[in-house]
């Protein structure tokens, strides 16, 4: 993330050299936006291997569409509507897989993210546990706990009041506390001591 | 002072102070809205399970959108080009096809608006210019009129 511009001018500047074909900006726009592009992906489409593939598509899309950015407008909210509406098709596509992934039960204790070991477990259980919200749910969830985006931008970018983003996010909340609260309270009262 | 006095005296004092002294919840804080402790566990394992997330390696694939639209630009040039060609071959090809022995016809007098619809024509002008016809579509190529300066005529 060192390449980050630090500023809204400097998001320009770098827009604006790759849109004038400079290679090497377009090598740092690529490699800047790639990870954040594909966190998304994963989000919102609760699936590795397809948001590799979806994270291609987006990021070739963005170039694609990049001089009709609204300047007016964040870049990131033009970004993340982007990948939403592309991660929105693919879910359309493989809706009734989905459902049948979910029918696996979790395991009674979950990963500890803060160990490195168990990062494939830690990465399958994020995506079991965002698969078990609805689409809706898992964007709002995705950009606003996750991503930290503020609830307007949030909104902006789902076309949606900011109540609906609050709602939704109130619903994901609560799914995921009974997908996982219990697992976690009972496995730091059996073992907070030694993760302290 | 005496207004004060007042004020300090007013039963509603109290209320008020606690009613400024409220701390209005920050309408964007939806994080700090959790106060069940199994949500709050299972919001917290998220964001630390997103935190551990490492994309996959980047490849940057050869982004040639520029180069493609410059070609696209250049189509209708080509397309052009293309035809202005079969035109000149197919004038080329008339020229060929007369007979040795016939008179050279006067230059004005190879016009000829008879020419089918579909068929390709190159006819002649005078002045040294000429017309190539396709069907409705006529090119016409006038030889440019020498300037003054290249005239020798300048000063």
């Amino acid at each position: 993330m060192s390449d980050e511009p630090a500023d809204a001018d400097g998001e320009r500047r770098l827009v604006d050299a790759v849109l004038a074909g400079d290679a090497p900006a377009i090598d740092r726009w690529y490699r800047r936006e790639h990870p954040s592009v594909w966190r998304l992906c994963l989000g919102f489409l609760a699936d590795g291997a397809e948001a590799e593939d979806v994270a291609q598509d987006a990021m070739l899309k963005l170039h694609d569409r990049l001089d009709r950015w609204d300047r007016a407008r964040p870049y990131a909210a033009w970004r993340n509507a982007l990948v939403l509406n592309l991660c929105r098709d693919r879910l359309r596509r493989r809706a009734a897989r989905e459902r049948v992934e979910m029918e696996a039960p979790l395991p009674r204790e979950l990963p500890d993210p803060a160990r490195a070991a168990e990062r494939g477990e830690v990465r399958e259980m994020l995506q079991r546990a965002l698969a078990s919200l609805s689409p809706r749910e898992r964007e709002a969830f995705v950009l606003r706990e996750l991503e930290g985006h503020a609830t307007s931008e949030v909104a902006l970018v789902l076309e949606v009041g900011e109540s609906t983003v609050r709602s939704l996010l109130t619903l994901a909340r609560r799914r995921l506390r009974e997908l996982l609260g219990e697992r976690l309270l009972g496995s730091s009262a059996n073992d907070g001591g030694e993760r302290g | 002072m005496e207004a004060s006095v007042v004020e300090r005296e007013d039963p509603l004092d109290a209320l008020r102070e606690a009613w400024r002294a409220l701390d209005a919840p920050d309408p964007t804080a939806d994080r700090d809205a959790v106060a069940d402790p199994a949500e709050r566990a299972a919001l917290e394992w998220m964001r630390a399970a997103w935190g551990t997330l490492e994309a996959p390696p980047v490849r940057v694939p050869v982004l040639r959108r520029r180069r493609v639209r410059r070609s696209l630009a250049l189509v209708p040039l080509a397309a052009a080009a293309g035809i202005a060609a079969a035109l000149w071959l197919a004038r080329s090809d008339e020229h060929a096809s007369q007979p040795a022995e016939s008179e050279p016809a006067p230059v004005a007098e190879t016009l000829q608006p008879e020419v089918p619809a579909t068929a390709l024509a190159a006819l002649e002008r005078a002045e040294g210019g000429f017309e190539l016809r396709h069907g409705s579509v006529r090119l016409i190529f006038v030889e440019p009129e020498p300037s003054a300066a290249e005239s020798g005529d300048a000063r």
